[in-house]
């Protein structure tokens, strides 16, 4: 066990080193310098600007000066906001996001489980077929339509909950359910068939023999390994959420991650793309490696393999 | 033998109702789509600037409305669905091919070589969708074949996986031993023997794609990184609409309710072909 979760940490690091680079040859490639659309500005100024961050170095010269920067846990200076390193700007964006992604997460993760097991409970019956119609439009309706439609409802007709920015917990309510959409309506679609699985099996035959209550053969002998797949996917689901993320601080106007990187790509903001890709590809290594030692710890059967 | 066998499979696929309708729905919109090429009296650009026809609300002359422009939003809403659509079938077809000939090789041949290759896509897999696409995109373009370029490099590893997984499944079945001692190649038993055995969870696989592909570029071009105006798909249709939600909030809707409609019937219809192939394969 131990000689695996050492081998999965230190997996990330040539990978993370794989990621700095891909992106920072891809960010360079893309036409458009950081300080084109300031337009007008004199050829000195630009010379001195670019001499000031090293752009005027060669490619390989610049890379390996950013390496050697990274190794120190240095990420580099922002170009447009201006006098700010972008390890300033992702400490403040970083803890936004994880709020955002955390609270979302735990709400997919606890009504996609519970909608499941409800529906594999009453398998066949309207409240399963009600539930699973709305499960498969959850999976169905983009991101950004979702929100935009919570948004006129509560925040323009009802105007209980406000629209945008992150100012008080209120703000985190319609983002969050936002977010939370697509992976709950994957969980429970997943938890459903996975608990149907394991509703047939001959422990749960035996358990029913004995004159086992239905609600303790869910809890007890179903849920628990029911729980397995749920586990597998929740690294995709971490993978989602990020995604998602981009598009619901993008609408919600938040000052998190997803919205610096959007603004830092269309700046050509290279060190800020650079960093935010780093940080998005640590958080999700990091909770694929807690996954895939969850899983070994749920399911001593794969511990007894390896 | 081999029709009653098709004919059985299409009863399976389409058994319940929701598969029928949803059938249905897309047929409808892939005609519709297909047809405006024809160019049936389609107005998506023609503007009428007298000031009762801008932002008009939905009416019999423009059952969708008109938009800030005064053009009819039905026309470009369906002027939208042949970028949509195409983005989306052509994506998975991509997908497909990248996928299972990677997956083939990566499965066939096993050790090394498949170490190699499952890696990258393990490297891939630990960056945010949205966040490949969006770097791709940049440096593709940002015309509609840089977005198709883009999804594709992005939907096709969930193919390759799948692929893959048969292969290493069916290339120690017996069929297969039987082929080698026979002489064959490993070409001849990869395309001949494995492939076709492995198509089921393809088209099933390949069908998740399209829906897929299809919300990745409307929320590209919702946020405005996908396509650009004057090229336009229901993404850029809801992200112009977005602007005047409090009073038209029409020109967000129909676009919207579009591409909901869309993956939702690609959705279902989706889970019915995977229950009717490969009962196996969950979600």
């Amino acid at each position: 066990m131990l000689k695996f979760v050492v081998k999965k940490i230190l997996f990330i690091i040539p990978v993370l080193w794989i990621v700095a680079s891909v992106t920072f040859f891809l960010i360079r490639v893309v036409p458009g310098g950081p300080f084109d659309s300031q337009r007008n500005l004199p050829k000195a100024i630009v010379a001195n600007l670019k001499a000031k961050y090293k752009l005027d170095k060669p490619i390989w010269e610049q890379y390996f000066f950013y390496l050697k920067r990274l190794s120190h846990l240095d990420l580099g200076i922002s170009y447009k906001y201006t006098n700010r390193t972008v390890n300033e700007i992702l400490v403040q964006a970083f803890p936004v996001s994880a709020v955002l992604g955390i609270g979302a997460l735990s709400l997919a993760v606890t009504l996609g489980v519970l909608i499941g097991v409800i529906s594999a409970v009453n398998q066949g019956k309207f409240i399963d077929f009600a539930l699973m119609t709305l499960a498969t439009a959850g999976i169905s309706v983009p991101t950004f339509v979702f929100g935009i439609l919570l948004m006129y409802v509560f925040g323009l007709k009802l105007q209980i909950l406000p629209i945008g920015l992150w100012e008080s917990p209120y703000h985190a309510i319609l983002p969050i359910i936002t977010l939370s959409l697509a992976p709950l309506a994957n969980i429970a679609r997943l938890s459903r068939s996975s608990v149907l699985d394991n509703l047939t099996k001959d422990h749960v035959l035996v358990a029913r023999s004995f004159g086992i209550s239905e609600s303790r053969i869910l809890i007890i002998h179903v849920l628990r390994n029911s729980l397995i797949p749920i586990l597998t996917i929740l690294g995709p689901m971490t993978a989602m959420l990020l995604t998602g993320s981009f598009v619901v601080e993008y609408i919600f106007a938040i000052p998190g991650m997803g919205r610096f990187f959007i603004t830092a790509v269309s700046n050509r903001d290279y060190d800020l793309v650079i960093g935010t890709t780093l940080v998005f590809a640590v958080v999700l290594l990091l909770s694929n490696t807690i996954i895939d030692i969850l899983y070994r710890i749920v399911d001593k059967r794969i511990l007894r393999q390896t | 033998m081999n029709s009653i066998l098709q004919s059985m499979l299409i009863k399976r696929i389409t058994n319940t109702l929701g598969c029928k309708i949803a059938l249905v729905i897309l047929f409808f919109i892939t005609i519709v789509s297909v047809l405006s090429w024809l160019n049936i009296s389609l107005t998506p650009f023609n503007y009428d600037s007298t000031s009762d026809m801008i932002l008009a609300g939905p009416s019999l002359i423009h059952p969708f409305g008109t938009d800030n422009l005064g053009r009819d939003l039905l026309s470009r809403v369906i002027y939208g669905s042949r970028l949509s659509l195409l983005i989306g079938y052509t994506v998975a077809v991509m997908a497909g091919v990248i996928g299972s000939v990677y997956g083939a090789i990566a499965g066939y041949f096993e050790g090394i070589f498949d170490t190699v290759l499952m890696a990258i896509i393990d490297v891939i897999y630990c960056l945010p969708d949205l966040l490949v696409m969006l770097l791709l995109g940049l440096v593709l373009g940002k015309g509609s074949l840089g977005i198709l370029i883009s999804l594709s490099l992005i939907t096709w590893m969930g193919v390759a996986r799948i692929v893959r997984a048969n292969f290493i499944q069916l290339k120690n079945e017996d069929f297969v031993t039987m082929a080698k001692a026979l002489g064959a190649n490993d070409f001849y038993i990869m395309f001949r023997h494995i492939f076709p055995n492995s198509l089921s969870s393809l088209l099933v696989s390949l069908f998740i794609t399209i829906p897929q592909a299809i919300l990745a570029e409307s929320t590209l071009s919702f946020i405005g990184l996908g396509l650009q105006a004057p090229q336009c798909s229901w993404g850029t249709l809801a992200s112009d609409g977005l602007s005047c939600l409090r009073t038209h909030p029409n020109l967000l809707f129909f676009p919207a309710f579009c591409i909901f409609i869309t993956v939702l019937s690609l959705n279902i219809f989706g889970d019915n072909l995977r229950d009717a192939l490969d009962p196996k394969i969950k979600i």
